[in-house]
């Protein structure tokens, strides 16, 4: 009984999620989100796993981008069927997550049914980037096929133009990279953000 | 308890540990990096240092600073040169902007880390780095680009990130004194 006591135990500590601070607890805290991303853009956070460089649509981008807001207060949604895009949840130990947690287009659909974030159609208006607000995320259907290919997330904004900082299947992770840069070198694509709601 | 209860339980715990590894080793097929494929180098492929092609590699990876970058007067880059075959060099380059504040202390700007492939001409001068610079973010590779013995060298570890970041960070702190 003690040994399965104790690995039911070990398992669980393995798994427990990183705590949220109590004034964080039922709001967003957007800085921590920004600082998440400022901290691991480059230095991947061991206590998840890796999809960049995977070949996989998307890479990291998504897997990163579940991680800070996690950090930000987004709390774990949890359900066995981790296909489904009504949960979202990242297991420790031994690793795996739903697949909104890594997923572009599945993040997508969770983020449109969660209740805690507004669709913004970049697309139909570039002005609107600028409702966004740090720690929110943009996304990107590069042939506007309906799916989902990259997730990024708002970490400066100026004047002009907000900018984004990811992990990419290039291995080639940008911090503050500019939003009409990106738009620039792929006019054709429908851009959404999600503005997260604040409690 | 007996031990047929604690027998029970433990043939519990074993099999949801086993229907766990079965769900990761079938999604993993998912994410599996052989997807990407891996090239194959052009002649020889030589995994040792080269101080010229390092040098140029930084050149010209500063040349390619966007317009819209943060920082981007005062941009350097720095790497950690893994090998280079008759055609190309491969290499991990970190560049970065660094803005200087009133109070004399720089603010981190864009930024950009990654495994390179660079071509290279006479002389070692890069003649281009692929794929384009503006590759979109976040789709795949429109081809292999590293041979799997580079692709397999890795990312840097925390402590040569933290060296490349500091040579970069001493070359912005000269440029403002000059």
């Amino acid at each position: 009984m003690f040994v399965a006591v104790a690995i039911a135990a070990a398992v669980l500590a393995a798994n427990a999620a990183a705590p949220i601070p109590a004034e964080a607890a039922n709001s967003i805290d957007r800085q921590a989100i920004v600082d998440y991303a400022y901290r691991y853009w480059h230095n991947y956070n061991p206590d998840y796993r890796d999809f960049n460089n995977t070949g996989s649509r998307g890479g990291d981008c998504t897997n990163f981008v579940s991680q800070a807001l996690r950090a930000g207060g987004w709390r774990d949604v949890w359900g066995l069927d981790y296909k489904s895009t009504s949960v979202w949840w990242y297991w420790k130990w031994p690793p795996f997550q739903s697949w909104t947690w890594v997923n572009a287009n599945k993040f997508f659909w969770f983020a449109s049914g969660s209740g805690r974030a507004d669709i913004v159609n970049i697309s139909a208006d570039l002005n609107r980037r600028f409702t966004l607000q740090l720690g929110d995320i943009v996304q990107i259907d590069y042939e506007r096929d309906g799916e989902m290919d990259h997730s990024m997330i708002v970490t400066k904004k100026d004047g002009y133009d907000i900018y984004l900082t990811y992990h990419t299947t290039l291995g080639r992770d940008r911090q503050d990279h500019k939003f009409l840069d990106i738009y620039g070198g792929s006019p054709g694509a429908a851009y959404y953000g999600w503005h997260l709601h604040d409690s | 308890m007996n031990y047929k209860k604690i027998l029970f339980i433990l043939i519990i715990i074993f099999l949801v540990l086993l229907g766990g590894v079965f769900i990761l080793r079938r999604d993993s097929s998912l994410y599996n990096p052989s997807n990407l494929g891996f090239a194959e180098p052009v002649g020889t492929l030589r995994i040792a240092q080269n101080d010229e092609l390092q040098a140029n590699i930084n050149t010209f990876m500063e040349s390619q600073i966007s317009e819209g970058a943060l920082g981007k007067d005062n941009y350097h880059c720095a790497n950690i040169l893994y090998g280079y075959d008759d055609g190309y060099a491969y290499a991990w380059v970190y560049c970065s902007g660094f803005i200087l504040k009133e109070n004399g202390e720089f603010e981190q700007g864009s930024a950009s880390s990654g495994l390179s492939r660079l071509e290279y001409g006479e002389d070692f001068q890069i003649i281009k780095l692929e794929p384009p610079y503006d590759h979109p973010p976040g789709l795949p590779l429109p081809q292999p680009l590293f041979p799997k013995k580079i692709y397999d060298m890795g990312r840097p570890s925390s402590a040569e990130f933290d060296a490349l970041h500091q040579e970069i960070y001493n070359k912005a702190r000269s440029a403002s004194l000059e």
